[in-house]
């Protein structure tokens, strides 16, 4: 079975996760690359950080410079499921240009 | 100089807390903590803080809960724990809005919780409410030995239980609502 649709806030959190980053730090850069577009709530990326651990699509890598906060970078499992929602949505978007005729 | 106010919220009215804990701090109170329904408050300036709640029925205390409270901290919140609720508080200049949840799954969860514990806290009432409820109709319909005859006992009690209830039903409607519209949008939306 192909896999199931990634939701935006999973792909851009693994598009942040490309270099090691903490979660405020994932929640400023996915408000930055979605144009202030999609904010992610602390609670939400919790959950969602929590899901990622747990499918080892993401790990824990350090803690920041200072020593307080947790950092994760996406694994080479997470990265190909980005590139897997990558493909999925340029489908997506190359049939919609095709039927809507954009 | 501190503030204390005595206030009692049951834990379901999540939304009167925030609300409540929010209009403190536009008059310029921070909320320092809590105990046995006194709230104590500390100056701040107005307007400086936002605040959320959240709730589980478990509580926080467990080590999953202080992992949360560990990640909402390290995301620049300040958490206060009050029996199954966090209090998060942001400073205002931080967020324009402040939310926990920003997609609708991680809402329809915990209006789910929310709706699960008024449940549990409020079944036990039923059947005193019930009791009362029926003990009054037979007094109006002038068999008032029923009501008499349980005045020493069930029946203030079943009172009692009907204004808890009453209490409790607008919120578990409002969250029902919530809930419903939610997963409908659900449907069609993707998070």
């Amino acid at each position: 079975m192909s896999q199931a649709a990634l939701t935006e806030a999973v792909f851009y959190i693994l598009l942040s996760l490309i270099e090691p980053m903490h979660g405020y730090g994932i929640m400023q850069n996915v408000e930055k690359l979605s144009g202030g577009r999609v904010r992610l709530a602390a609670g939400t990326l919790y959950g969602a950080l929590s899901t990622l651990l747990e499918k080892g699509w993401i790990m824990e890598v350090a803690f920041d410079v200072q020593g307080r906060k947790k950092e994760y970078v996406a694994t080479e499992t997470g990265k190909a499921v980005a590139r897997a929602e990558l493909a999925r949505l340029q489908e997506l978007v190359s049939n919609g240009k095709q039927l809507l005729g954009e | 100089m501190k503030k204390e106010i005595h206030k009692f919220f049951p834990d379901y009215r999540i939304e009167a807390l925030e609300t409540w804990l929010c209009d403190m701090a536009n008059q310029g109170w921070k909320l320092v903590e809590e105990h046995f329904s006194y709230w104590t408050f500390e100056p701040c300036e107005k307007g400086a803080y936002r605040y959320r709640v959240d709730f589980k029925n478990s509580g926080f205390d467990t080590d999953a809960g202080q992992r949360y409270i560990s990640f909402l901290e390290e995301c620049g919140a300040e958490c206060i724990t009050v029996g199954s609720l966090l209090i998060a508080c942001v400073k205002a200049e931080d967020a324009s809005t402040f939310e926990l949840y920003s997609d609708r799954s991680s809402w329809i969860a915990l209006y789910t919780r929310l709706m699960r514990h008024i449940w549990l806290s409020e079944l036990p009432l039923i059947p005193l409410g019930v009791h009362a409820v029926v003990a009054l109709i037979a007094a109006i319909q002038g068999n008032s030995t029923m009501l008499k005859n349980s005045i020493n006992n069930l029946v203030l009690w079943g009172f009692l239980a009907v204004l808890i209830l009453a209490v409790a039903a607008p919120t578990y409607c409002k969250l029902y609502k919530k809930r419903k519209r939610l997963l409908e949008e659900k449907q069609i939306f993707e998070s």
